[in-house]
């Protein structure tokens, strides 16, 4: 359960980590308003009226990639993962399945089933056994679509791997990353980051063209490539801190782990 | 039992081998009861849960069989080479 008070200090302990100095209530403040207008945002994008948002993409050869399909798209609970959407509707026609634990995220689920039926419907769960749902997502890579997946949240019983964020070790996911592995498809972190009124930016960052090209080595070019990408996400953290909206103890397990 | 392979055991042994990239092995080398995943067998392969991966989609490539079953009954499916190919074969059937 979050309270609203555990919210603040989830807030306050962030921001305090991420520019290393103290935190007025009017950066939380801030960090909550941001969230409220991406939160308020989202609405409007499920229900497809992306035309009132300026959404700036950097057309670089890793978004060339995304393009061409196929790609495992890895992102996080920073800025708005729903603006990727752009990328599967009127601007550029790349489709993208989400593979979501919907067991934990029933009430973005339910919600999305009433706004927007046929996104819905795009949603993989990722509760489905780990063998159909190789084949699940084979069979989607092969019709040309990209997968896009949250790594940045740890949930009970799934496998993780700590690693340092912000100089305290945090709990990532690697289940995406494994699929990735078997799937041998190119690994691109997305964000959609948000940039005040309107203005959204998608960002890509290349990870790996195949993380299962060495099976002997595989363990660690995974564990290799998770590590970049918490490097990359913290670059963003630091960039723009007030797009993070992980607001629980993100280093929840800390004290059990010292 | 028998421990020689069947030549649908053999045609699957030569499968993983390819699929895992076990350059260093060949059909025979594979007894066809031990364990896959075990690594505290020493007979076992060692295994892992991405090996299974690979191994469902190979399979499914392969033979037209979707190994889709739950966690449970994979276990059994997945316990060594004769296990597997007889529920290939059971499938195509």
């Amino acid at each position: 359960m979050i309270t609203a008070k555990a919210a603040v200090n989830s807030s306050r302990q962030f921001l305090q980590r991420v520019t290393g100095q103290n935190v007025s209530f009017s950066q939380v403040f801030k960090h909550f308003m941001t969230f409220a207008r991406v939160s308020v945002d989202r609405f409007f994008i499920l229900k497809n009226r992306l035309n009132q948002f300026d959404i700036l993409i950097s057309e670089n050869e890793i978004f060339e990639l995304v393009k061409k399909r196929g790609c495992m798209l890895v992102t996080s609970h920073l800025g708005s993962f729903d603006v990727m959407r752009v990328l599967a509707t009127y601007a550029q026609d790349v489709p993208i399945k989400i593979l979501l634990d919907v067991k934990h995220n029933a009430k973005f689920f339910t919600m999305l089933q009433s706004l927007n039926p046929d996104l819905a419907k795009q949603i993989i769960d990722s509760n489905t056994p780990a063998p159909k749902l190789a084949l699940d997502l084979n069979g989607l890579i092969n019709e040309g679509s990209n997968v896009g997946a949250m790594v940045d949240r740890c949930f009970p019983n799934e496998n993780y791997v700590e690693l340092n964020f912000l100089g305290h070790p945090a709990q990532f996911p690697t289940s995406a990353w494994q699929f990735a592995s078997v799937l041998k498809i190119p690994v691109v972190a997305c964000f959609g980051i948000y940039l005040g009124k309107n203005q959204y930016k998608l960002e890509f960052r290349l990870i790996s063209h195949n993380l299962g090209a060495n099976r002997k080595e595989r363990h660690q070019i995974i564990q290799q490539a998770i590590q970049e990408y918490v490097q990359i996400l913290e670059d963003f953290a630091v960039k723009y801190p007030y797009n993070w909206f992980n607001f629980y103890d993100f280093w929840k397990n800390e004290s059990s782990c010292n | 039992m028998s421990h020689a392979l069947t030549a649908e055991e053999k045609e699957l042994a030569l499968l993983l081998i390819d699929v895992l990239d076990l350059e260093d092995m060949s059909a025979t080398d594979i007894q066809p009861l031990a364990p896959l995943f075990d690594p505290s067998n020493p007979e076992s392969l060692g295994l892992d849960s991405i090996d299974a991966l690979e191994i469902s989609l190979a399979v499914a490539k392969h033979y037209n069989v979707q190994l889709k079953a739950d966690d449970e009954n994979n276990k059994s499916i997945f316990h060594s080479l004769r296990s597997l190919s007889t529920f290939i074969h059971a499938q195509k059937a």
